[in-house]
């Protein structure tokens, strides 16, 4: 095992990954900001995350 | 990966599955059919992908370019939302270079960073383009801030060709002007160039979507707050 070769090839997965991640986490918050907003619109309060 | 739009194959975008598949394929090639470097040795591998990084972050830059220009010509806001979100993948991808390039450099030659023009060029070029996102990111939404965005990232692009002819016009440093390469090793980094570039193209729709729902958002905000 050649360290330099894992550590070149971690940091190319890690930034490729980390970048979709961050796309995965903008859409999210995106999403639930959406909800929100239309809700407004709608006159109706978000519905609760959690019925229990 | 977030959701992309497209055609669809069993509920996985088709952009995606031909990405995956190109990506296994620069993979196989580059760790089992081209041939070990004899001098260098299995750190040499980096070279694919370092290489096809910075192909990828310059040609995302002369994305960024020619949507500057189009939008200071024609006025379209998509002009402005595509080089933006190249932008940002050019900067990813220029970061994989800068920080890929040093350790396959303290592994080869003894030193992380060397001031020789290839590698001074491109840390200029990656911090202009950072400065590019932060200017962005930092100025409200109007037209003065697209234009000014778009005269910015033109300016800034006169850096990529210095990056690209460095080694040429300035004949030192640790990168080669010219060598002679193993056509199995240039096999292999065609196939991580294309699958890089495929990437980028399915990394900019997917930022595109984002950016679509994000000014979305803002005009149902924008409708709210008139209302009121």
């Amino acid at each position: 095992m050649n360290w330099y070769l894992f550590a070149g090839y971690s940091v190319i997965m890690g930034l490729i990954l980390g970048y979709i991640g961050f796309l995965d986490g903008k859409i999210r918050k995106l999403r639930h900001e959406m909800e929100i907003l239309q809700n407004e619109l709608d006159g109706t309060t978000p519905a609760p995350e959690s019925t229990s | 990966m977030p959701e992309a739009a497209g055609r669809r194959t069993g509920g996985i975008p088709l952009l995606t599955v031909v990405v995956l598949l190109a990506l296994v394929a620069a993979l196989y090639m580059v760790f089992i059919y081209a041939p070990r470097e004899r001098i260098m040795g299995e750190v040499q591998r980096i070279f694919y992908f370092h290489v096809a990084s910075a192909w990828l972050g310059m040609l995302a830059f002369l994305v960024v370019f020619i949507g500057s220009i189009l939008y200071l010509w024609k006025g379209r806001l998509i002009y402005d939302r595509i080089a933006a979100c190249s932008g940002e993948i050019g900067v990813v991808f220029t970061t994989i270079v800068l920080t890929t390039g040093p350790i396959w450099a303290k592994s080869v030659w003894g030193v992380w960073w060397t001031w020789d023009p290839r590698l001074t060029s491109a840390l200029v070029m990656w911090i202009m383009y950072v400065a590019y996102l932060v200017l962005r990111a930092s100025l409200p939404e109007s037209r003065k801030k697209l234009q000014f965005s778009a005269v910015y990232a033109i300016v800034a692009f006169l850096d990529v060709p210095i990056v690209f002819f460095s080694i040429r016009w300035w004949r030192r440093g640790m990168h080669p002007s010219d060598m002679t390469i193993d056509p199995q090793m240039i096999h292999a980094l065609i196939v991580a160039c294309i699958a890089f570039t495929l990437l980028y193209l399915l990394l900019l729709r997917v930022r595109l979507d984002v950016q679509r729902q994000q000014d979305r958002l803002d005009q149902i905000r924008r409708t709210i707050l008139e209302r009121e």
